[in-house]
């Protein structure tokens, strides 16, 4: 592992609080570019909601995530609504493929095209050949370019989790943000998923919430393991799973076999 | 295929066009006897453009409006208040003088003027519209909150309009005018009335290929993806609320226009246009027509509407009530996409189902057989 890796994102002691429930509570990580960054935990641990904040879904109650630019200066991702941080650069898939049913798959990517998002532009807009050829590498790299013309809602599950990643990667993202990519995946559809994402880290940076351990250890550089809001452990795989207290967290709920 | 489906709507919208336009013209050879029927056609004309303009905001953003009678009645009565104008050479009304007003209120005054009029009756609309829309979208309100919020403006404009009965006439409305182009009752007035008549038409042949343009852009579909998923659209990078509202605009200017042409055919407009009623039968036709598409709207429009004509002045005008509301209630249940639905994919997907089972009841016959 290269420890030289540039800073590309600071989580500066975030809490949560729901309600009087403690969702996160000060949750400070630094996220090194073109790494690909696990958060685990058991159910209820906070890392959804960790991705909330720093997508701008959530508001934290304390604390903020910054975004680190190139030219040292830093923009502070909590204060911005949605739509603004997805435009820096920031990408997220959520849980449950979520594509855009009615139009075709090609629709669904021409729409998360980097650019034209404002209401004038999208009336006027005409798909130039670069942004062609641009939708159609990325869905080659997720190996879908035969799919262009099918409608994205009749997609098989492992299909539609790969559409969305290819409209995560066609933004051009600093980061991607994928919530548990290999849910309701096999074992192949898993390596698949799991080959992109290795495929793609030289371009960008990756933060995956995942609970398949054997999906983890293909493809973690850094695991951080959250419990309870906290976070418990941070660093290798190895080091993570070796952990006494991770190992009573995870078997202390009656387990996961591969914990 | 979808290119060659699209083709056929177009096609189809026109064969309907053509056929609409024919109708002055039989009347004139004697094939259609009644003017009235005519004159009918010609409100059905109005209800397909606010029809389109709400599948705009329903059938392609997933927005349920139920106040669009708001913006139809707003064109109506800009509308009528210029023919009104007309009729007193832009001097007070009588309901004005009754009500107590001593001259001509500044709002009404712009009014006097043609071109005026059609300016306002698309910036008054667009305007409220717009702000209602940036409140209510920045929010994020949806679903059935924005239902009711809409419903409720409806009735206030209801209210607002009976209350301010100096300057709307109240509960009578506006009534004894004539079209914009004079007279239109009777056989005697043919000409104007089919001035008229196809001035509206071709008003909704605009409409129509102005929508379809729209929905075929990026704007369209990322309309639809608002619809189909919400939550990516923001997270694609769009501003969801920005586009809500200008669909909303586009939709209640649509209203506004069916509105203003309404009043020419009508004569009349009356408060009751702003009746919760009134806006739930234009998602009716919606429904019916088939949302998602810009034709259905159309066909569910005329449909309805004629259906109406001939049913519920015969035997059936009792229950009239009941079979329009039935008829939503199985469309909505169980043909989610409307007649086009019915059109354009359960019959194709029955027939494929056929073809699929055919060979395989051979197999089993030949099975049997052996």
């Amino acid at each position: 592992m290269d420890d030289e890796a540039r800073t590309i994102m600071k989580i500066r002691r975030v809490s949560v609080v729901f309600d009087g429930f403690q969702a996160l509570t000060d949750v400070t990580a630094d996220i090194p570019e073109h790494k690909i960054s696990f958060f685990i935990g058991p159910n209820g641990a906070g890392k959804t909601t960790l991705l909330d904040i720093i997508c701008g879904k959530t508001r934290p109650t304390q604390g903020n995530v910054r975004l680190c630019n190139q030219d040292g200066t830093e923009t502070i991702l909590t204060r911005l609504p949605e739509y603004k941080i997805v435009r820096l650069g920031v990408a997220r898939k959520f849980q449950t493929p979520s594509v855009f049913g009615g139009l075709s798959v090609m629709d669904n990517m021409m729409l998360s095209l980097k650019g034209h998002k404002s209401v004038r532009e999208a009336l006027f807009y005409k798909m130039t050949e670069e942004d062609r050829t641009l939708i159609l590498d990325t869905l080659k790299q997720v190996g879908m370019e035969s799919y262009t013309e099918e409608r994205a809602g009749a997609l098989d599950h492992g299909h539609k989790q790969w559409l969305e990643i290819a409209m995560l990667l066609v933004q051009k993202p600093q980061i991607i943000m994928l919530d548990e990519p290999a849910a309701g995946m096999n074992k192949d559809e898993t390596r698949k998923t799991g080959d992109i994402l290795l495929a793609i880290k030289d371009r960008c940076t990756i933060i995956v919430i995942e609970h398949d351990m054997d999906f983890v250890r293909q493809i973690a550089d850094e695991v951080t393991v959250l419990h309870e809001g906290k976070i418990l452990v941070k660093g290798t795989v190895e080091e993570a799973l070796e952990n006494k207290e991770v190992q009573a967290v995870y078997l202390g709920r009656g387990g996961e076999k591969d914990a | 295929m979808k290119i060659t489906q699209d083709k056929t709507k177009n096609i189809c919208f026109l064969v309907i066009a053509g056929i609409l336009a024919l109708c002055p013209v039989l009347l004139n050879s004697g094939v259609i006897s009644s003017s009235s029927f005519v004159t009918y056609i010609g409100k059905c004309i109005c209800f397909c453009i606010v029809a389109i303009g709400l599948d705009l905001i329903w059938g392609y953003t997933g927005i349920l409006s139920l106040g669009h009678g708001l913006y139809f009645a707003l064109g109506a009565y800009g509308m009528g208040m210029y023919l009104k104008l007309q009729a007193t050479d832009g001097q007070m009304t009588d309901f004005m003088k009754t009500g107590g007003l001593k001259k001509l209120p500044l709002i009404w005054s712009l009014f006097r003027t043609l071109p005026g009029t059609i300016v306002l009756i698309l910036v008054i609309p667009a305007g409220i519209a717009g702000i209602l829309g940036a409140l209510i979208f920045r929010n994020r309100i949806k679903g059935v909150y924005f239902s009711i919020i809409s419903q409720a403006l409806t009735w206030a404009g209801y209210s607002l309009f009976i209350a301010l009965s100096p300057y709307t006439n109240g509960n009578v409305g506006i009534t004894e005018i004539q079209s914009v182009f004079g007279s239109i009752r009777g056989k005697r007035h043919f000409s104007n009335m089919a001035m008229l008549f196809y001035v509206s038409l071709a008003v909704l042949i605009v409409v129509y290929f102005l929508s379809e343009k729209i929905v075929k852009s990026k704007f369209g579909k990322i309309l639809i993806a608002i619809r189909d998923g919400e939550n990516r659209t923001y997270f694609s990078g769009y501003k969801v609320s920005a586009y809500k509202n200008t669909i909303y605009v586009i939709s209640a200017m649509l209203a506004a226009v069916a509105g203003a042409l309404f009043i020419n055919f009508n004569g009349s407009v009356t408060p009751t246009q702003m009746t919760i009623t009134y806006s739930i039968t234009m998602i009716i036709w919606v429904a019916v027509g088939g949302r998602g598409t810009i034709l259905g709207p159309v066909i569910g429009a005329l449909l309805i509407n004629l259906c109406e004509y001939n049913l519920s002045s015969g035997v059936l005008v009792d229950i009239w009530q009941y079979i329009i509301g039935g008829l939503f209630v199985v469309m909505i249940l169980f043909f989610k996409g409307g007649l086009m639905g019915i059109l354009t994919e359960q019959i194709p997907a029955a027939i494929r189902k056929r073809k699929a089972s055919k060979p395989l009841d051979k197999e089993k016959q030949e099975l049997q057989a052996h």
